[in-house]
């Protein structure tokens, strides 16, 4: 890689570790006009920075409001690059329905969590927060979700979590369901039927990809043999 | 001893025969649907009711044991007094914030200073209070209040505030004072009316969120002065920290109420090496309480006790849907029933 190449990429990854969306536009700017491809822009500069984000993160180096305005540079970045990108192929992009439950207005880290997907390369239906049941298994089965992400930060509102799981379970609707949130143990999310959990916005990300590592099927199509493969992950 | 008595004898550290058990209300939720059956006073009828809402607490206090008289039902009256729009959600669930009244923390100039005895919902609350307070003499009726951050959680998308933590320092510190000044005053207006205790939840101020140094920054000061204005009125205080408090163990020693209270995450053995000199309220799980069993109910609240909690009470706010034997089992422990 030529130097000047490798400077502007870690400028990129510099300027999001350090929330510096000014810095994050002039470097993407800067890469555009040296031919640097746009994919390698995103990934080797702006999503490097956010990895050791996501890092810093875990190692409670950063906290919330730090993610929050790293994720904003990220984004001031990939804003520059994206009119440079081919037409996205966004067919093979897994879909994910993701909302707090009724009962429960704290969306902190539901948009933390749709952050990360969506940097992660997830197409993201953000439903909102105090979402009524009803409206998270309509637009799952609307929209032939694969990933249901349900979150709630009260104790009050668990049970709902609950009743999501078994009202899309029931519906026939093979999503796959990922739990997440303050008051939410591993031990809770298997016990509703949950496919994942996640302690955080971090993981969050790598369990929703673990999530379809195994699948060879393409989870839009509601095949009895999905179904299958299912009953026996879970 | 009077329940009243025990309870204060514990902040003031004053020996008592045993620790209280109680579930303070506001955010902690204290009300359950069983009890609303039988009363009468439900969801959501009692939110803007002072009397069926003194009903309902008072039901509440002889139906389960606890040991308090707990309201509201919610963390929604501050905000809404402030111009927030709240949806009073139904009988299980308890009111939210719908619609935020600031757009971005600059706005904060625009909010109008609070008047506990005019603005939203704050009336109703004081007379509920008063009539606790008479009706219950030997109780003690617990004011709530919530966190000067919290309650700024509530004006302005939480999203935008905690980027404005970073980005705008002095504006988030000109609307965390106004909140401070203005929610004393309704702490204030809260004694005045019989509240023997003060209780201050401040869930989304946990160093989870925000990390030890915002922390000591955007929260401590702020608690702390809501604390001191409530010792000049001669009353207790109690901070309620959602989340586990790892790495502000720290900054939480310098909190100058007489008692914390903890999440079910946090571990009261090490929280009572860590914070010294403070007496420590927790930490039942609210979800073990909703499912139950009995016995293991009984088992983690003798276990809490026996690691030394002053204060036996929920983690959190009940679920309305706990069913009231399971409450009992709780609260007959800490009475040695």
């Amino acid at each position: 890689m030529d130097a000047n190449k490798h400077k502007i990429l870690n400028d990129l990854a510099q300027a999001v570790i350090e929330m510096d969306a000014p810095r994050a536009v002039k470097a993407a700017t800067e890469a555009i006009y040296c031919k640097i491809d746009p994919y390698e822009i995103i990934t080797d500069g702006l999503a490097r920075g956010m990895d050791k984000v996501n890092e810093l993160f875990e190692q409670e180096e950063y906290f919330v409001p730090e993610i929050l305005l790293c994720a904003d540079t990220m984004n001031a970045g990939i804003e520059v690059v994206r009119p440079h990108l081919p037409k996205e192929n966004t067919r093979d992009k897994k879909k994910v329905v993701i909302g707090v439950v009724k009962g429960d207005t704290h969306d902190i880290g539901k948009n933390l969590v749709k952050i990360m997907l969506d940097n992660a390369g997830f197409e993201i239906y953000d439903l909102g927060r105090n979402v009524p049941y009803a409206k998270f298994v309509d637009t799952a089965g609307e929209l032939n979700a694969d990933l249901v992400c349900l979150s709630t930060l009260m104790t009050t509102t668990m049970d709902g979590m609950q009743v999501v799981i078994e009202d899309i379970k029931n519906a026939g609707i093979v999503s796959r369901i990922m739990v997440g949130g303050g008051p939410i143990s591993p031990g809770f999310a298997k016990r509703i039927g949950a496919d994942g959990y996640a302690k955080n916005a971090a993981e969050a990300v790598k369990v929703a990809k673990g999530l379809f590592q195994n699948i060879h099927v393409p989870l839009t199509f509601k095949t009895p043999e999905l179904v299958r493969v299912r009953k026996k992950n879970s | 001893m009077t329940e009243k008595e025990r309870i204060l004898r514990v902040l003031r550290n004053i020996p008592v025969d045993r620790a209280p058990v109680i579930c303070p209300g506001g955010m902690m939720t204290m009300a359950c649907r069983e009890v609303m059956v039988q009363t009468g006073c439900s969801w959501p009828g009692v939110h803007r009711d002072a009397k069926k809402m003194a009903e309902l607490s008072i039901a509440m206090y002889r139906e389960t044991g606890l040991e308090n008289l707990g309201i509201p039902f919610c963390m929604t009256v501050e905000a809404e007094a402030l111009g927030g729009e709240v949806e009073d959600g139904d009988e299980t669930t308890s009111p939210s914030m719908v619609k935020y009244p600031l757009k971005s923390v600059r706005q904060w100039t625009t909010l109008k200073k609070l008047d506990p005895h005019k603005d939203g919902r704050l009336p109703a609350i004081l007379e509920c209070t008063s009539i606790l307070s008479q009706r219950c003499p030997d109780t003690p009726v617990i004011g709530n209040l919530v966190g000067p951050l919290s309650l700024a959680t509530s004006l302005i998308d939480a999203t935008a505030l905690y980027k404005a933590l970073r980005q705008e320092p002095g504006e988030v510190h000109g609307l965390l004072a106004f909140l401070t000044e203005n929610c004393s005053r309704y702490g204030d207006a809260l004694i005045e009316h019989g509240a023997d205790i003060i209780v201050i939840s401040d869930p989304s101020a946990t160093g989870e969120i925000l990390g030890p140094k915002l922390f000591r920054e955007f929260v401590l000061p702020y608690l702390n002065n809501m604390i001191d204005c409530i010792h000049t009125l001669g009353k207790p205080v109690i901070v309620h920290i959602c989340g586990n408090v790892g790495s502000t163990y720290e900054p939480l020693t310098k909190l100058t109420s007489e008692c914390i209270s903890v999440d079910a995450l946090v571990n009261i053995k090490e929280a009572r090496s860590v914070i010294p000199g403070k007496k420590l309220m927790g930490n039942v799980s609210t979800l073990l309480l909703q499912n139950g069993p009995v016995s293991r109910i009984q088992t983690v609240s003798k276990n809490l006790l026996d690691f030394g909690v002053d204060i036996l009470a929920p983690a959190c706010g009940l679920s309305a849907t706990t069913p009231v034997r399971h409450i009992k089992a709780m609260t007959e422990i800490a009475k040695g029933k």
